[in-house]
């Protein structure tokens, strides 16, 4: 849990810790990775992403007491993520934006990749594993370093087009690797 | 996907903030009203959301890097002294910035590779079809119609014929072209000592692609050139009997694809997978997939393969972690 979130759940009132905040608190860190990724699917920035993530939390702590058990939890909390969604993207105007119709056709069509996702929580890492060296360095300067291809091409001494290349490049062999996993898993 | 614009790498170009306003408009409408183009864009986002996932970063750190390619006019032998040192040395200044002793990596085991004998690996031995079906026992190719052809200048290579499901399953999935061969790994499991926690052993599957222009080409839009290389704890004969359900019980598994244009330079690809202590046998193909969900064969006939190698690398496990 970062320090966001442990912000967030200490400023929450807690009026019955053993019960309501603690099932909220799990049933939250439960389907943050799901919701995070959904997301990041029509707004890609990391940072954003967050934020609106955070958002979205804050709103379903405030009507926890109309959700119903009974439904599945996720469910319930990524409607508010596409309205906290629709509010950034209302209020934020850094990036160029998909359309409305854009973001909804995304939306409906989410549950039908479901093979996709579960090949790609399975084989990223092994997949990850097959990239050449210079690659692997790319993806995680990128990603996880959060360096831009400016920097990243100081660093490695090539130019930034070059850079932003490999990672390309890097991605979609990435992709093909999981396709070709997902098709074995299908055969 | 057919228009000028490319838009794998516009979905890409969105996905990494670059977009203008009239790219994400444009990039917005075809995603409203091409379905491929959404399906595309849906996996590309997803990627990028995982890529950017903190849980994978560890992942990341523990993934090793693909072992360096051996030369193939080079006979593999352990590395030099001189790299040995340049490679205790490397480590060395990773292990003292974490605080740990130089001592450590001057005593480090040294780098290894050597190749896998694998039977009529450049196709060299006969020409002609290859075997149909899938193999029972270790040392020979077999698959899929394909067969092996020389060249004006007397080189011989493996040509993939026709795409057919291995197991001969009338409604099974007929959308590539595979042969196969199994190789026993007893030995070399003993003589690399896997179990070993300081040194790591990889197997590498190389090989050379080659594609020439052939009459379906133009009904063939993703045809791929491609190799696998899965391990298995069974008997070679077990394979073929639960093949592909099996799969799942690979220990450990590499591929990778190459797509290339008639007439393009060869290509060559390399697939690897860490040598699990408890594989027995490895189970290798070569292949050529259309990407087409079909049960009918296709004809092929413009992709080769030749030089399919198999390496052993072992290389000392370095305790190199990524900082933020």
């Amino acid at each position: 849990m970062d320090l966001l979130w442990k912000l967030l759940f200490s400023s929450m009132p807690t009026t019955d810790p053993n019960s309501d905040h603690e099932r909220f608190t799990r049933l939250l860190l439960e389907s943050e990775p799901v919701m995070l990724r959904s997301i990041l699917v029509t707004v890609p920035h990391r940072a954003d992403a967050r934020e609106i993530l955070q958002e979205t939390a804050v709103a379903l702590w405030r009507q926890f007491e109309t959700y119903d058990p009974a439904r599945p939890f996720l469910n319930w909390a990524m409607g508010f993520s596409r309205i906290e969604t629709r509010r950034f993207l209302a209020r934020e105007s850094r990036r160029a934006q998909l359309s409305e119709q854009a973001m909804a056709a995304l939306e409906h069509e989410m549950p039908h990749s479901a093979d996709f996702d579960n090949a790609l929580e399975s084989h990223l890492a092994t997949c990850l594993g097959k990239l050449n060296e210079k690659a692997h360095r790319l993806i995680t300067g990128y990603y996880h370093e959060g360096h831009s291809p400016e920097i990243l091409s100081e660093r490695e001494g090539r130019t930034v087009e070059a850079i932003y290349k490999t990672i390309q490049r890097a991605r979609r062999d990435l992709q093909a690797c999981i396709e070709q996993q997902l098709a074995k898993e299908l055969a | 996907m057919t228009d000028s614009i490319d838009w794998q790498a516009l979905i890409e170009k969105h996905l990494d903030g670059q977009t203008s306003e009239e790219e994400a408009a444009t990039l917005s409408d075809r995603i409203v009203n091409d379905a491929e183009v959404r399906a595309e864009y849906l996996k590309a986002a997803r990627l990028h959301g995982a890529l950017g996932d903190e849980t994978l970063a560890v992942d990341l750190e523990m993934t090793p890097f693909t072992a360096p390619k051996p030369k193939k006019d080079r006979d593999l032998r352990p590395f030099s002294r001189p790299q040995q040192l340049a490679a205790a040395l490397v480590a060395g200044a990773f292990v003292g910035l974490m605080g740990a002793g130089v001592v450590w990596a001057v005593s480090t085991p040294k780098s290894e590779a050597s190749f896998v004998p694998i039977a009529n690996g450049a196709f060299e031995a006969v020409a002609g079809p290859v075997e149909m079906g899938f193999p029972t026992e270790v040392g020979d190719w077999s698959g899929d119609p394909a067969e092996v052809v020389t060249e004006p200048d007397g080189n011989q290579m493996l040509r993939f014929l026709e795409t057919a499901n291995v197991t001969g399953d009338p409604n099974g999935g007929a959308s590539a072209c595979n042969v196969f061969q199994i190789i026993d790994l007893s030995s070399l499991q003993k003589e690399w000592g896997t179990d070993n926690a300081d040194a790591q052993v990889t197997l590498e599957l190389s090989a050379r692609f080659r594609r020439e222009a052939a009459p379906s080409d133009a009904e063939l839009p993703k045809l791929a050139g491609g190799l696998t290389i899965h391990l298995y704890q069974a008997e070679p004969e077990s394979i073929g009997k639960a093949w592909p359900d099996v799969i799942r019980d690979a220990v450990a598994l590499g591929s990778k694809t190459i797509k290339l244009d008639p007439g393009d330079e060869s290509a060559t690809l390399s697939a690897s997978c860490i040598l699990a202590p408890e594989a027995t046998i490895a189970l290798i193909s070569v292949n050529a997939n259309t990407r087409i969900p079909t049960k009918t064969p296709i004809t092929l006939g413009g992709y080769y393969v030749d030089d399919v190698q198999l390496t052993v690398i072992k290389q000392p496990t370095f305790p190199v972690r990524f900082v933020k």
